[in-house]
């Protein structure tokens, strides 16, 4: 086969909406495909050379192929449908999800060695931990990591740029309005965890501050690698 | 033609579950050579029908060679039903057509 392997074919195929597990796997096909053809046709008793020019012309090349995916847009995958769902919406809403979830498991772990005798005190690893990470992961690991991901998927998919940039910055926007507190004895016995997600004038400056430097941090690289890939 | 290669895709897959070649070497011996279906429409036609819900697809390795197997989902069962009926009754009506143009 002439034009494979082609890496051409594959962008084009997410370029043009089709996800990109479903490319690889088409393209995959199609060349195992090619190698049976070839296989059928020296055990006839054509030469190498007259197995693969055989195989070419009864398979024909892989843009063909390409060209009849296009036309079928049952194959485009749902974010490519809806973009401003799958790149804007659905990121900040997992954002929000992840963060109740990271919380909920927080709790689940204090109580859970409460449970089996650890006096949650200042002493206690366990709020040691918390007082160290904690505010760390929710804060700003777990909303650069959703916008990262999020910046990721969408650059796997050569999807355009605009509704994962909207997402990428309503993330790091979301994860901004969060807050976290530990309240460690004297000034709460036993400790106190406090969480939340929301704005107030009187730190606004902070939130604008996290929310800028977030999205610069994902948004900078992703925009890159976005034009790398389109002067590929 | 894109119903009809639906049409031999479900009903080859109804009797046992194949990869591509050995469907596209399937279509042309059970139609004695009348129906080629081409590898560029063979692909998009079987991913097509996955998408669909009517196939279901598996990877397995076969002789060292990894094969994707292409198999009837229920839902493919009833949808193959379905349009043997309808080809059953279009066929029907061309061939009558054919045999007697001017019966009306």
């Amino acid at each position: 086969m002439p034009d494979r392997p082609a890496p051409h074919s594959f962008d084009r195929l997410i370029q043009a909406g089709i996800a990109p597990r479903r490319a690889r796997r088409i393209l995959r096909e199609f060349a195992e495909h090619h190698a049976d053809v070839v296989a059928e046709c020296l055990i006839s008793g054509d030469s190498a050379p007259e197995a693969e020019a055989a195989a070419d012309a009864r398979m024909g090349s892989e843009q063909q192929l390409v060209a009849n995916l296009l036309t079928r847009p049952e194959l485009h995958s749902w974010a490519h449908r809806q973009p401003a769902v799958a790149f804007a919406l659905a990121p900040v809403l997992s954002f929000a999800l992840a963060f109740i979830a990271s919380l909920l498991a927080l709790v689940a772990v204090g109580e859970w060695r409460k449970a089996h005798g650890e006096a949650l005190n200042t002493a206690s690893p366990t709020i040691q931990w918390m007082s160290d990470y904690a505010g760390v992961y929710l804060l700003w690991a777990l909303p650069l990591g959703a916008a990262a991901v999020l910046a990721v998927l969408a650059a796997r998919r050569r999807e355009t740029s605009f509704w994962p940039c909207v997402g990428i910055a309503g993330t790091c926007f979301v994860g901004a309005l969060t807050n976290f507190s530990l309240v460690l004895p004297p000034m709460a016995d036993p400790p106190t965890m406090g969480a939340g997600i929301g704005i107030g004038t009187d730190n606004l400056g902070s939130v604008l501050l996290r929310a800028g430097s977030t999205t610069a941090l994902v948004l900078l690289p992703y925009l890159r690698a976005r034009r790398l890939q389109r002067h590929e | 033609m894109s119903g009809i290669s639906e049409l031999l895709l479900l009903r080859l897959l109804a009797e046992r579950q194949m990869y591509g070649y050995e469907l596209a070497r399937a279509i042309r011996s059970t139609t004695r050579q009348a129906i080629s279906v081409g590898e560029g429409v063979l692909y998009p036609a079987l991913h097509s029908l996955e998408r669909r819900g009517w196939l279901k697809a598996r990877r397995c390795t076969v002789n060292g060679r990894t094969r994707v197997y292409y198999a009837l989902t229920s839902g493919g069962q009833r949808h193959l039903k379905k349009i043997t009926q309808e080809w059953r009754r279009i066929s029907g009506g061309v061939n009558a057509a054919l045999l007697d143009p001017h019966h009306a």
